[in-house]
């Protein structure tokens, strides 16, 4: 009875809508709110700026190239294929993502890098980062570590003399900050000079960003807008960041209470100290953007939780006590890799149960113990 | 993004809100023989018998149950054809010319108030089995089996949630026959000793909510309320319906009667209405016919038995987009896709969704977490998925995929465009052996 036009039908599993959203537009998201501190970066450090993401960004964008192309090869079919169709083949299977993800990573290796380092130092770090950190593992959303992070690290380690933390253009004319002989960052004064030495820094001028470091990681202003744009956004997981940073200014105020009650340091101002750290460094970078990739943080409420609080101890301790006046990159190698086992299957769970938070009050625990014994006895910060 | 899902967004084309339209009687009625449930079934009647509404014409054998097969229309029966049923099976039905008179059979007597006031709970069991009531929420499921417990009841909730975006059919019957709901609810609570009764539909149906306090005014004792529960997806999800309206969880793996609650659709409880005052089957139901796949997107009220091709040919066929259809039996979250419009309108039928094809590419998984944010039984999709492509038997049913309830949210979530649902339903039968 029915005159109309056939069918053709096409069956698929349920569900058959999905939320407007995806993997590139996360990505997206992440270089809109590195922006302004790549505008930022270009305008202070001018070519500088120039040499280390003209390297950092063609070297990591060809690297995923080269892998896709090696990975993209045709599933065996018995046929024999030519070069150009298989070359033809690999292109398809290279899609947004294989382009911006790199791109994400490259910008932030970028960043982490103070603009005075040497062009090969930059490609080296850029190469062994994207390589090590996640090629070998299989590529986006395979990798344990922050490439970002790896390649940060092999750079400041391998190439460190190259660095020398030039104060930045802005200032010239007026006298830097701190004394730069040393050629290290803010933080770096303090673990070579004590506290003294950074006595007078003003506050305001690392919240702007007058000060050396690391070209992102500099202009604590900027970082908070990114920070905003991404949470509104909802493309980082605002539990991380925000665990992240109260677990590093509750144990540095714990910290600074310590250190005002032991009288170990002469004229020693609790809120300066805490503000201090807080405002230095790539701690708010590394919260931002670094700690946050949800490929190497584990995927549930729990887990997150408790990555961000290791990472954030992690960082206090490393800062505090160790020769390394950093302790960002590091913390954060260290947190991605727990992650696997913060979601393995056995001990993983989406919600919060005793064990866990057992765990977690025993962390927070010892941590303190640490802090304190180490500041009482330790005697590393004079 | 990272963030649960708790709205499904849907295109707007999908959203339009459609007046009801009777659809005409269809020539010809079928009735499934064998359906989604029941594999075999005997017969009654020969070919060129005059049926009525409200027959007998045999038995369907289930796994465990039977049912007869009763008539929804009255003629002459002409044999058995081959059909699809929604769910995508090649099932028997029988077919039936219409004769357009509609005579009621001598099987269906109407019961007076006395009547019904005697009615025990054994005698309500055994109407719904003899009335073949099913769960017409989408399980199919014979409604007796869930009065068959020892279980002391003290609420009965009523599902009119119908949490699948761009449904209609069941906020259609309440406001149609509020009346009659409530009704049923009463029967079943003096049938089953229950003092509450909780009618529950979105707080958002404002015309519910005003359809139903009227109805309910002077029913102040019958300890029958309307409720209405919130606007997420998934509330219609037993589970989560009995938790908002009675505040109780029940735990996975238990049955809500072990926690004293009963909870039923409301077309089931229309038709049990229908059986106990007056006897007859459920003749009708609302069947929306929607999408972009479709020329005039309409709502009907539709025979039971009649073929889907006659209403979508009332909407003026498909759409010449040059596109294939996916054809879609219920909302766009849990819906199945069948291979062919062949279809007829069982009792569970509601909902014919066309879609345009429109494929999702996945992306790798970046860990983003929406998935398990999403689930609403506190799965992990994504580390299900994993183990399933692992290939690692264990660690699959460590993470119990058998608690998942398909409800979607977790690919439908997915920063990915992975189907992580599809690997969990994997993972169910990977568990399972
Ligand atoms: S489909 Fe299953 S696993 Fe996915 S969100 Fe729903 S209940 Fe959870
Ligand atoms: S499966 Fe999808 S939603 Fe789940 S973590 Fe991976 S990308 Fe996110």
């Amino acid at each position: 009875m029915s005159e109309m036009n056939p069918v053709r039908s096409l069956q698929e599993p349920s569900p058959h809508v999905r939320r407007r959203d995806s993997a590139s537009i996360m990505m997206l998201d992440v270089i809109l709110a590195l922006l302004p501190l790549l505008i930022f970066s270009f305008i202070i450090y001018r070519l500088d700026a120039l040499k280390v993401f003209g390297i950092s960004i063609p070297t990591m964008l060809l690297a995923e190239w080269v892998f896709v192309m090696i990975k993209g090869k045709m599933p065996y079919d018995g046929m024999k294929h030519s070069f150009q169709e298989k070359f033809l083949y690999a292109i398809k299977s290279y899609t947004p993502l294989n382009a911006l993800a790199p791109l994400v990573s490259a910008l932030i290796y970028g960043m982490c890098l103070p603009a005075s380092t040497s062009w090969y130092g930059v490609f080296i770090g850029a190469l062994c980062g994207i390589v090590f950190a996640k090629l070998v593992f299989g590529g986006t959303g395979h990798n344990i570590f922050n490439p970002a992070a790896v390649g940060m690290l092999i750079t400041r380690l391998s190439f460190s003399s190259s660095m020398t933390y030039s104060p930045i253009y802005w200032t010239e004319g007026t006298s830097p900050i701190i004394d730069i002989t040393t050629g290290g960052t803010v933080l770096s004064g303090i673990s070579s000079g004590g506290y003294s030495s950074i006595a007078d820094i003003s506050l305001l001028d690392l919240f702007l960003g007058k000060t050396q470091g690391a070209m992102g990681e500099v202009c604590k202003v900027l970082i908070l807008v990114g920070l905003l744009y991404l949470l509104l956004r909802q493309a980082i997981d605002w539990r991380i960041t925000f665990t992240y940073i109260g677990t590093f200014t509750a144990l540095m105020a714990i910290a600074s209470i310590a250190i005002a009650s032991s009288g170990l340091v002469d004229n020693f101002n609790a809120w300066h100290f805490i503000g201090f750290e807080f405002l230095s460094g790539g701690m708010l970078f590394g919260a931002t953007f670094m700690l946050t990739d949800p490929v190497t943080s584990p995927v549930t409420k729990p887990g997150r939780y408790m990555y961000a609080l290791i990472a954030g101890c992690l960082t206090v301790i490393i800062r505090l006590f160790s020769s390394s006046p950093e302790g960002v990159g590091y913390s954060i190698l260290l947190a991605n890799l727990l992650t696997p086992a913060l979601d393995y299957p056995k001990w993983a769970s989406s919600r919060w149960t005793w064990k866990k938070a057992l765990l977690v009050g025993g962390i927070i625990f010892a941590v303190i113990l640490v802090l304190l014994l180490g500041i009482y006895y330790g005697g590393k910060i004079s | 993004m990272i963030a649960k899902a708790r709205h499904i967004e849907l295109p707007a084309v999908l959203l339009s809100h459609q007046e009801l339209e009777e659809a005409p009687l269809p020539l010809f009625v079928f009735l499934a023989g064998t359906n989604g449930r029941c594999a075999s079934y005997t017969l009654d009647v020969k070919e060129g018998d005059h049926v009525k509404i409200g027959d007998k014409l045999g038995m369907r054998k289930g796994p465990f149950f039977e049912q007869p097969i009763i008539s929804t229309v009255s003629g002459t029966y002409l044999g058995i054809e081959k059909h699809l049923h929604h769910t995508g099976k090649t099932c028997d039905f029988l077919k039936i010319q219409n004769d357009f008179q509609d005579e009621l059979s001598s099987l269906c007597h109407e019961r007076s108030e006395e009547e019904i006031a005697s009615l025990t709970k054994d005698d309500v069991l055994n109407i719904m089995k003899d009335m073949a009531l099913v769960g017409l929420g989408g399980s199919s499921f014979p409604s007796y089996v869930k009065l068959q417990g020892e279980h002391d009841i003290h609420t009965i909730v009523i599902n009119g949630v119908e949490c699948e975006p761009s449904l209609a059919s069941d906020h259609r019957l309440m406001l149609e026959h509020p009346h009659e709901i409530i009704e049923g609810v009463k029967y079943l609570m003096k049938a089953v000793g229950a003092k509450e009764g909780k009618i529950c539909a979105k707080w958002i149906y404002k015309d519910l909510e005003s359809t139903f306090s009227s109805a309910l005014a002077g029913e102040e004792g019958s300890g029958v309320s309307y409720c209405q529960v919130y606007n997420f997806y998934p509330q219609g999800w037993e589970v989560a319906c009995i938790k908002s309206a009675t505040g109780i969880e029940v735990e996975s793996g238990h049955l809500p009667a072990e926690y004293g609650v009963l909870e039923y659709n409301v077309a089931t409880i229309y038709s049990l209405y229908l059986a106990i005052r007056y006897g007859t089957p459920l003749l009708e139901r609302y069947v929306q016919i929607h999408g972009d796949g479709v020329v005039n997107p309409k709502f009907f009220k539709v025979r039971i038995g009649t073929p889907i091709q006659d209403l979508v040919a009332l909407c003026g066929g498909y759409t010449d987009s040059g596109k294939k259809k996916r054809l879609i039996f219920g909302g766009p979250m849990m819906g199945n896709t069948v291979n062919s419009d062949d279809v007829i309108c069982s009792p569970t039928v509601t909902s014919l969704l066309v879609l345009d094809e429109a494929p999702y590419k996945a992306d790798p998984c970046v860990r983003c977490g929406s998935c398990v944010y999403s689930c609403p039984t506190h799965l992990m999709p994504v580390l299900i998925a994993s183990a399933v492509k692992a290939g690692d038997k264990a660690k699959v049913k460590s993470l119990h995929p058998e608690r998942c309830v398909e409800c979607g949210l977790c690919a439908y979530a997915c920063t990915s465009h992975i189907n992580v649902t599809e690997f969990v339903r994997r993972a169910k039968r990977i568990a399972k052996l």
